[in-house]
């Protein structure tokens, strides 16, 4: 009896342990991922949320009934992101745009570093001392190799649930490493052709072709499952 | 009590902003609950909707705003009536007035057939 005591005292003291500023800033991050809304206006209606919930507490609610009542008096993200589209134009259209331009960045990024290999593996066949015709096999098993990092990274957020890309996908750093990517690709052709014979890159220009085309079909299949699988989700079955 | 028709919170929403402003410089909250006592509660405006009309009237540059540290200690973004805003409040007044005077000679009318 005395040990249920306890414990419903301690599940009770931190049910009161609500702590106001972190629900404060998860509310906050959530309004600036999920609507139009610009960091000074988020600020504005913190103010605001702040105003409310000084005054709920003066009639002696405590603070996630305060929290709870202010948000809603304030309204949802959809309620908001409708209110402040008359104003935000800009954000909205920014907001809605980034995904888009993140994919297609984070897709040229992958097909930048795909080209770069075939150079790449040229230069290791000839560090090692790999015969020319065995070239395409070193090129290959690179590709192989990029591909497999790549699916186990997604496969390893999938299966922890973070699907949160946001280093991933930070515009700097994929505008960045296209850019290097292509000054590389320049650089190690112009040096390797005086070395090379241009056939080579015919071959390695082959092999590259041709793991694109599978990497497009892969996407292809990928989206496909995805678009069947969610549709099948949100159908809702009308009984007769 | 019944609140007034949302029409008519509409067209009268920047006139009763631009005159609260010409008085005292204001922020978001303080704002609300002014209009909320001035009417008796038939105005409430709703906290989230507030905001973006101040931001329209900003850009149109009828108000500006600043952020201050308030006397509690806490940020606020604070709002004042520029020249621009003054002009346009007079011009309301007017278009107000000339309203008012439309209605009650209507109603005067009105009565005195009755």
């Amino acid at each position: 009896m005395d040990s249920y005591q306890s414990n419903y005292i301690k599940i009770m003291e931190n049910r009161n342990k609500f702590n106001l500023k972190h629900s404060i800033d998860v509310w906050k991050t959530e309004l600036s991922q999920n609507s139009n809304m610009t960091r000074d206006n988020i600020d504005e209606l913190e103010s605001h949320l702040q105003d409310e919930i000084h005054e709920l507490l003066k009639l002696g609610l405590s603070n996630a009934e305060s929290l709870l009542i202010a948000k809603n008096r304030i309204g949802n993200i959809e309620k908001l992101t409708t209110e402040y589209s008359k104003v935000n134009n800009e954000v909205y259209f920014r907001n809605t745009i980034t995904p888009y331009l993140k994919g297609i960045l984070f897709f040229l990024t992958y097909i930048s570093i795909a080209e770069l290999l075939p150079n790449l593996s040229i230069l290791i066949a000839k560090k090692i001392g790999i015969h020319e015709g065995y070239l395409h096999l070193v090129s290959i098993e690179l590709l192989i190799l990029l591909t497999f990092i790549l699916l186990v990274f997604f496969y390893k957020k999938y299966k922890h649930g973070n699907f949160n890309m946001q280093k991933l996908t930070n515009i700097p750093v994929l505008v960045s490493t296209i850019i290097v990517s292509k000054i590389l690709i320049y650089l190690s052709t112009t040096i390797l052709l005086d070395s090379v014979e241009v056939s080579t890159f015919g071959i390695m220009g082959a092999v590259l072709y041709g793991y694109q085309l599978l990497f497009g079909l892969f996407i292809l299949t990928i989206s496909c499952i995805i678009y069947y699988s969610s549709r099948h989700a949100h159908k809702i079955k009308i009984a007769k | 009590m019944e609140k007034l028709s949302k029409e008519l919170i509409g067209a009268s929403t920047i006139p009763i902003i631009l005159s609260i402003l010409s008085k005292n410089e204001s922020y978001g909250y303080e704002i609300i609950q002014n209009v909320k006592k001035i009417s008796n509660g038939k105005i409430e405006y709703g906290d989230g909707t507030l905001y973006p009309v101040l931001h329209k009237l900003e850009k149109k540059e009828l108000i500006a705003s600043y952020w201050k540290i308030s006397d509690s200690g806490r940020k606020r973004k604070y709002y004042k009536i520029s020249d621009k805003g003054k002009k346009e409040l007079f011009t309301e007044k007017e278009n107000w007035t000339v309203i008012n005077q439309i209605i009650s000679k209507l109603w005067k009318i009105e009565t005195s057939l009755i």
